[in-house]
């Protein structure tokens, strides 16, 4: 059983359709880039997966999450969903951590909400030997540290870092990783990407990773959609897509890319 | 011919440094990429040389004269050969002018003389916009023809030298290309300074480039010999942390 | 993502040209009524024309005061006091506020604190009390001296909101923009920070007409107000205070005169907001 199959979905605002018929697959395991640019749709799709469109939208079509009909469904049923199938890692970890809250607690809350639900026990020392488990599973230094810190007191790389230790410790079928490190330097970048295949391929989860970034995509993901106003416009392997597009606009991004590619000369090893 | 030479400046935001003895030069007709991660100082670079900050020491000097912020007679001959791009077309523009009033403001701000309606028609038609444009407001345009309007602005005044603040990082990948090809063009005519972290946009523009590294240049020189042969441990980490097209 | 969001859904603005619309009756019946007043009111004001405490009728649309004199003729010239009190308090609030706001937002570090930690005092500081001071101060209680206590007290609500939405300008790249470009201090407050916080300080302008009209009810209420004969809505309130259950008309009518300004403004406040936006005027 496929873990997400979306099937012919349309996203509307009012008359806008702001995705059209888009069809996608994804197999436990599978690593998958949603490539594409702004108004291209593709945070609206990963939103759509969960069920969380903002308000004001309506979505068509079929969303199989791991089995369960998201498309229409009520919040008690997308609740469970959430966290055990899919969690996400966004742009901004800023933004994305509550910045009144030291990350040690903020990493406890998804533990113990998954040891609820698997029905384990909430004991504190056994969430906080989780918290500090997950805050080295990220290769974060000096834990006591950074669990007793604001999110305002850790680096960006760092932040992003706990962010994705929180979407770990949900245990997710699925991550869901929004331009993870469009907000990061190129080094940390480069650090975080290593961390996020590492970390996908150790623990078995499926990899949704949207960006507009095609050389960043190619660097952790085999398959990719590519996106344009809502429709998707090419699908396949990276290699066959990167190598040879078949579509105008695929084309056009791999050419603009390879362009600034080509200027940084050979790769220096 | 070198148009702006900056002299061993250091800057410190309170207590804390954020340059030290930096010192390079731009010379007229060679773009020169200022490359460099958060906490590089590349942006108060950038302050420094566009007359928002003053160093702590050392000095800027412009055609061999001394940056003197109070001196407005000079910051006019100054601002009229030095102007600046920043990075989000979206907050760069004011959102209540029209493109006329917005392109117009170097020249109406610097006392230029001569036919303004006529100026800003050709520097629309430098940055490949059209001429209608002139009547309509910001948020009626996408956002590499926002940062085309805010490059007109840059240009309209017949300036040296643009600063360009991560001009092109905002922007998406399609339209990216576009602006560095436009910027290219542009600089047969005017220097451009482009402060980055992204080295393939200063690769593709920039003749010479300068790698800084918590507030430091750890490497300076032709683009060309630095990616082939970085001398720099930095220089070569920031090399190999980007992430290149599959072969 | 975000573009998605920031798109105005069809309904809503539908909804924001009714209130335009009913704000703008609502205020334009009392301004016709005032100007009215300049060349022609039903009655005297100051006649007797009827029989005391008259309840409503064809001759008298409001009814008579406890003197027989007409209360319609009263109410009309009370919109035309009304008026001349918001619009002054407004426009002595304005040029104080949005000067001393922008100076806050434009000063270093030491002034701002002060000059903000001044309009936190005032604004803490109670209207009435400050009213009764300015007419010590004064020497007389007259429709000037409640305008000018009405006037100084928005001022302060006036000047931390100027400082607030200038500072929040400045921070914008168009304002680094624009310093590169050479344009002078002047011209960037005249043609960006004005411009730009306008729509909002507009709608806390119409808003803060409302408080005022209300506040210099209470002050009139008070005998703190305009001296008859130019009665303002809040003596008429204040006479009618004691025949209130033997002649409620004579309280409700001038309450509701009241009420239909306030909420008139209040509503052309909300609608105002979209004029003057070219980003809210639609797109091309």
């Amino acid at each position: 059983m496929s873990l997400l199959k979306i099937d012919k979905l349309t996203i509307r605002a009012g008359g806008q359709a702001l995705v059209k018929d888009m069809s996608l697959t994804i197999e436990p395991g599978a690593r998958v880039g949603l490539i594409g640019e702004s108004g291209s749709g593709k945070s609206l799709t990963a939103f759509a997966a969960v069920g969380l469109l903002p308000q004001g939208l309506e979505a068509k079509g079929s969303i199989l999450l791991d089995g369960v009909e998201v498309v229409g469904a009520p919040e008690e049923t997308l609740r469970p969903l959430r966290g055990s199938a899919a969690a996400f890692v966004f742009q901004e970890p800023l933004t994305a951590l509550d910045p009144l809250m030291k990350i040690g607690r903020q990493v406890a809350e998804p533990i113990a909400r998954r040891r609820r639900r698997e029905g384990k026990s909430a004991k504190r020392s056994e969430i906080v030997a989780e918290v500090r488990h997950y805050l080295e599973r990220v290769a974060l230094p000096d834990i006591d540290r950074i669990m007793n810190s604001y999110p305002f007191q850790i680096s960006g790389g760092q932040r992003q870092r706990v962010a994705i230790a929180m979407a770990l410790a949900c245990r997710p079928k699925l991550l869901i990783a929004d331009e993870p490190t469009t907000a990061l330097d190129v080094t940390t970048q480069a650090e975080i990407l290593e961390l996020l295949s590492t970390l996908v391929r150790e623990e078995g989860m499926a990899l949704l990773f949207i960006s507009h970034d095609l050389p960043v995509v190619a660097k952790v993901v085999e398959e990719v959609t590519v996106l344009r106003r809502g429709e998707i416009v090419e699908q396949g392997p990276v290699r066959t897509v990167f190598g040879s597009p078949q579509h105008e606009y695929t084309k056009m991004l791999v050419n603009a890319a390879a362009a600034f590619d080509r200027a940084l000369g050979e790769p220096v090893q | 011919m070198t148009l702006i030479s900056v002299e061993a400046i250091a800057f410190s935001y309170g207590r804390k440094p954020v340059l030290h003895d930096v010192s390079f030069t731009v010379k007229k007709g060679i773009n020169l990429g200022l490359v460099g991660e958060s906490g590089s100082g590349k942006s108060t670079i950038l302050k420094l040389l566009l007359g928002l900050e003053r160093p702590a020491s050392g000095a800027i000097r412009f055609q061999g004269e001394t940056l003197n912020l109070r001196d407005r007679e000079f910051m006019r001959r100054y601002r009229r050969s030095v102007q600046a791009v920043f990075q989000d077309p979206y907050s760069s523009l004011d959102p209540r002018q029209t493109v006329e009033a917005i392109i117009a403001e170097p020249l109406r701000a610097l006392k230029i003389s001569g036919d303004h309606h006529a100026a800003i028609v050709q520097a629309l038609a430098d940055v490949g916009l059209p001429a209608d444009a002139i009547s309509r407001y910001p948020h009626e345009f996408s956002g590499g023809q926002r940062q085309r309007i805010a490059l007109a602005r840059a240009i309209v005044a017949r300036p040296q030298l643009v600063l360009a603040d991560e001009a092109v990082s905002a922007l998406d990948l399609s339209t990216r290309i576009r602006i560095v090809e436009l910027l290219k063009e542009l600089s047969q005519a005017i220097t451009i300074l482009l402060v980055s972290h992204d080295l393939g946009v200063v690769a593709a523009l920039c003749e010479e480039i300068i790698i800084l590294e918590k507030g430091r240049i750890v490497e300076a020189g032709r683009t060309a010999d630095i990616l082939a042969n970085p001398q720099h441990p930095y220089t070569r980490k920031l090399l190999a942390s980007v992430p290149r097209m599959p072969a | 993502m975000t573009d998605v969001l920031e798109t105005t859904p069809p309904a809503r603005r539908t909804s924001r040209s009714l209130t335009l619309s009913v704000g703008l009756v609502l205020v334009g019946l009392h301004v016709f009524a005032a100007i009215l007043t300049l060349i022609w009111t039903p009655y005297e004001p100051t006649a007797m024309t009827g029989g005391r405490l008259e309840a409503p009728s064809l001759a008298h649309w409001a009814g008579t005061d406890r003197l027989g004199r007409d209360l319609f003729t009263q109410i009309m010239i009370g919109s035309r006091i009304a008026l001349f009190v918001g619009a002054g308090a407004v426009a002595i609030a304005s040029l104080i506020g949005v000067t001393l706001g922008v100076l806050a937002a434009f000063a270093t570090r030491t002034l701002d604190d002060a000059l903000a930690a001044t309009f936190d005092i005032l604004i803490a500081f109670p209207t009435l009390l400050l009213a009764m001071l300015v007419v010590a101060a004064t020497d007389s209680a007259s429709l000037f001296s409640a305008i000018l206590a009405l006037g100084i007290a928005i001022s302060a609500i006036v000047a931390r909101l100027t400082r607030i939405l200038a500072k929040r300008v400045l921070a914008m790249d168009y304002i680094t923009a624009a310093r590169t470009a050479g344009s002078s201090w002047a011209s960037i407050v005249f043609r960006h920070v004005l411009p730009n916080i306008w729509p909002t300080l507009s709608v806390n302008f119409a808003l803060q007409f409302g408080i005022a009209i209300i506040a210099e009810a209470s002050l009139s209420y008070l005998g703190l107000g305009a001296p008859p004969p130019n009665s303002s809505w809040g003596r008429l309130l204040q006479e009618a205070q004691g025949t209130v259950y033997t002649a409620p008309f004579g309280a409700v009518a001038p309450g509701l005169a009241l009420v239909s300004l306030v909420i008139g403004m209040n509503l052309l406040a909300d609608g105002l907001r979209d004029i003057g936006d070219p980003t809210r005027r639609g797109r091309r």
